[in-house]
């Protein structure tokens, strides 16, 4: 028998099978704890965020408009959920304008010279991705999350973030830039230590 | 052409440049083997990322967040007053009940053996508490029912109190039992 999808299990909780709200749980619980965990770099408040975020999402699951998925509707509710703790923790999420993204980007070409000539993609040059992606900032490392992991598009990036398009490039740029500067880093020192 | 600049060779990746500027990024990247190494490795960190296994959650998650989602809701002060209200008549009924079996029990007792210490001397002055508490009672609502007819609207107070009441009786019904029959909450 084909699973239900999202939609249907959301029509059938609004419908007064509340239980099966556990079912939409299990489904997107992990995708929401990686976007958590990267955000806040902390178990326990990345679990009690993630289980906020879904009880939120129950009690205004009468407002959700099935044009977009749940998994991104239940991203915003989660990146909102972060971002109030990190500003409780004093770590209030950085912004900057969409206006700067030319002025931050210019010409800039990195530099690649340290480099080798093919990327050995192994087990190495993995683990420098990821040590680099969770080292970013918790914005940029937030947003970075949901572009790769999900696949998600700009425009699903603004509902998420409810920053405009022009802020979501600037930041999401900034974000793989950081990311790609930070492994070049990573490959330039190991390359140089050998 | 020039190296594409960074946010060009991502929207290029993205898929986000106009046909016009992917054609020449793409011919670029064709004869630039520096360009193609930029694109390569943003292509093999969005793999990596994609694909690296997701943190995961507490296995009682679901149960957790189904707990606190079928947890009562707080009712409003007046619905938790009626409540009390509710419980307050309740237990007076209880009371007259258990109040009126005493005394039926007292006075057959009574009757079959007016010298004997048996239960009836025990249970006597229990009986004349209750039967007190009852007659206090019945004065108490007279009075009250005094008040709402000498207000005026006669009917109208009294179907006003047998509301009150009603939803009183069932708030405290709701607490009692554990169970929504108000419904008052989604």
């Amino acid at each position: 028998m084909e699973p239900l999808s999202d939609h249907e299990i959301i029509n059938r909780v609004l419908g007064g099978n509340t239980r099966s709200f556990a079912d939409l749980v299990e489904r997107h619980k992990d995708k929401a704890m990686t976007l958590a965990m990267r955000m806040l770099r902390n178990r326990e408040e990345a679990e009690e965020a993630v289980q906020d975020a879904f009880v939120r999402a129950f009690n205004a699951l009468g407002q959700f408009e099935k044009r977009s998925t749940f998994s991104t509707w239940l991203y915003r509710i989660l990146f909102n959920v972060c971002s109030t703790i990190l500003s409780k923790r004093g770590e209030p999420l950085q912004s900057i304008s969409s206006d700067k993204i030319e002025e931050e980007w210019g010409d800039e070409i990195p530099d690649f010279s340290e480099i080798p000539d093919s990327i050995v993609v192994g087990k190495e040059f993995r683990q420098q991705v990821i040590d680099t992606l969770n080292e970013l900032p918790p914005l940029y490392c937030g947003i970075a999350t949901m572009f790769y992991l999900d696949d998600l598009s700009y425009e699903e990036i603004v509902t998420i973030t409810g920053s405009p398009l022009g802020t979501v490039k600037a930041r999401l740029f900034r974000a793989r830039a950081m990311l790609r500067d930070g492994i070049i880093r990573r490959i330039g020192t190991e390359e140089l230590a050998r | 052409m020039t190296h594409p600049t960074t946010p060009e060779l991502f929207e290029f990746i993205d898929n986000r440049l106009g046909e016009e500027r992917t054609g020449k990024v793409a011919s670029h990247l064709a004869e630039c083997s520096y360009c193609r190494r930029r694109a390569e490795l943003e292509r093999s960190t969005h793999r990596i990322v994609q694909s690296e296994p997701l943190f995961k959650a507490p296995e009682r998650l679901a149960a957790l967040v189904m707990v606190n989602v079928d947890a009562p809701a707080r009712d409003p002060l007046l619905l938790r007053l009626l409540g009390k209200l509710g419980s307050f008549v309740a237990m007076i009924v209880v009371l007259a009940v258990i109040g009126l079996a005493i005394s039926k029990v007292s006075g057959l007792n009574e009757q079959s053996n007016n010298n004997s210490p048996s239960l009836t001397n025990v249970v006597a002055p229990l009986s004349e508490i209750y039967e007190k508490g009852i007659q206090t009672f019945v004065n108490g609502t007279s009075t009250i029912s005094q008040s709402i007819e000498n207000a005026g609207g006669v009917q109208f107070w009294k179907t006003v109190f047998i509301i009150v009441l009603s939803i009183g009786v069932l708030a405290g019904a709701d607490r009692v039992f554990g169970k929504r029959f108000m419904k008052l909450r989604p």
